[in-house]
């Protein structure tokens, strides 16, 4: 089993857009996927969470937990609040966010890479589209920095041990805090998206540098686009509306 | 006097010499002006560390039976069954499912939300 861990605030208006991703698994081990949601305007809830469940176990989600938290708390705490309720026979954490579309093949890809000594998976390149403005841009990632649809070990992310956490730059907190060694996946097929985004101050940060740091290429986004499926192409045209 | 730069690892924001932060487009276009000298990479600030907050974790299993909803199940949350609404009730209906309505929704906006979630 391998878990897909989706922390998330106020983003009822994206998150369908990896749910929907979940659903659409191919060829997947059992798998468990946990949700961690603070209250706000503009929560999922677990109501919204169950509208899933039929889909998700037909993609061999075997376990769905919503976990609902009384205050806000930062990213970095929310990843361990979910690695807190992991199955016992998880072998592997997947970082989830609520504005990416995963490839149908992440869970599978994923666990086969667990089950090959993998500490942390991740793909180093791999395309963004912004919702709103209907571009895209091609990232990759520095060495030796986390990058994109990012796995780590059960026992990495049970190592993670902190009592402080960061408020940005919670996926490099999180690569040197676990120590894990990453396993580079190559070119990811999933689609990361902005737009939407309450979370990432640092894709902020990087899109307002006309250069990206030198992370970012220019993408043929009607080419990135076409790579949703149909219908999340439809929901995606009525939120850029 | 050239002004030392260190860009900060974690957030790509920049520190000046002499302790001083400036926001970091302002640094970048220093360091391309050549007024000021790049000399490095430093660690995450300590001011951006937080304790970890005290949080009570209410976890729902999803295998439980919902709770009882005197709305239809989704399911049945047709297009048909929502043009039955008034703008009252389709609010009330967003609330029980955590949808928020938007501010100058029409009717047919909820609805398009609604059959989104």
């Amino acid at each position: 089993m391998i878990t897909a861990a989706l922390p998330t605030y106020n983003n009822a208006q994206i998150i369908w857009l990896q749910l929907e991703s979940l659903c659409a698994q191919v060829d997947a081990p059992a798998w468990e996927l946990i949700v961690c949601e603070e209250k706000s305007e503009n929560t999922l809830g677990a109501d919204g969470l169950r509208q899933y469940a039929d889909r998700l176990k037909a993609a061999n989600c075997v376990k769905i937990k919503y976990l609902e938290l009384s205050n806000w708390v930062p990213l970095g705490q929310k990843w361990a609040i979910i690695r807190d309720h992991m199955h016992a026979d998880s072998v592997g954490f997947m970082l989830c966010a609520s504005d990416n579309h995963s490839a149908p093949d992440r869970v599978r890809t994923a666990f086969e890479a667990m089950q090959n000594g993998a500490e942390w998976c991740q793909y180093n390149t791999g395309e963004f589209y912004n919702i709103v403005d209907h571009k895209a841009g091609t990232f990759t990632a520095p060495k030796d920095s986390p990058a994109l649809f990012m796995t780590i070990a059960r026992d990495r992310i049970q190592a993670l041990n902190e009592t402080r956490y960061p408020k940005k730059g919670v996926d490099s907190w999180l690569l040197k805090s676990t120590g894990a060694k990453i396993t580079d996946l190559g070119t990811a097929k999933g689609i990361h998206t902005d737009g939407f985004n309450t979370i990432s101050h640092r894709r902020r940060t990087l899109y307002a540098n006309a250069d990206g740091f030198g992370m970012f290429a220019q993408a043929d986004e009607n080419e990135v686009f076409a790579r949703f499926p149909a219908a999340i192409q439809e929901k995606l045209l009525i939120l850029r509306k | 006097m050239r002004i030392k730069v260190k860009i900060i690892k974690e957030t790509h924001g920049l520190v000046i010499g002499d302790e001083k932060n400036l926001r970091p487009n302002i640094a970048t276009e220093l360091v391309k002006a050549g007024i000021a000298e790049y000399v490095g990479t430093v660690g995450t600030r300590p001011q951006n560390v937080v304790d970890a907050a005290p949080v009570t974790v209410d976890v729902i299993e999803m295998d439980e039976a919902p709770e009882a909803d005197d709305a239809p199940a989704q399911a049945t949350l047709t297009r048909e069954y929502l043009e039955t609404l008034d703008k009252k009730e389709l609010k009330a209906l967003c609330e029980r499912r955590n949808v928020a309505p938007r501010a100058k929704a029409t009717n047919g906006e909820i609805i398009e939300l609604l059959l989104l979630v």
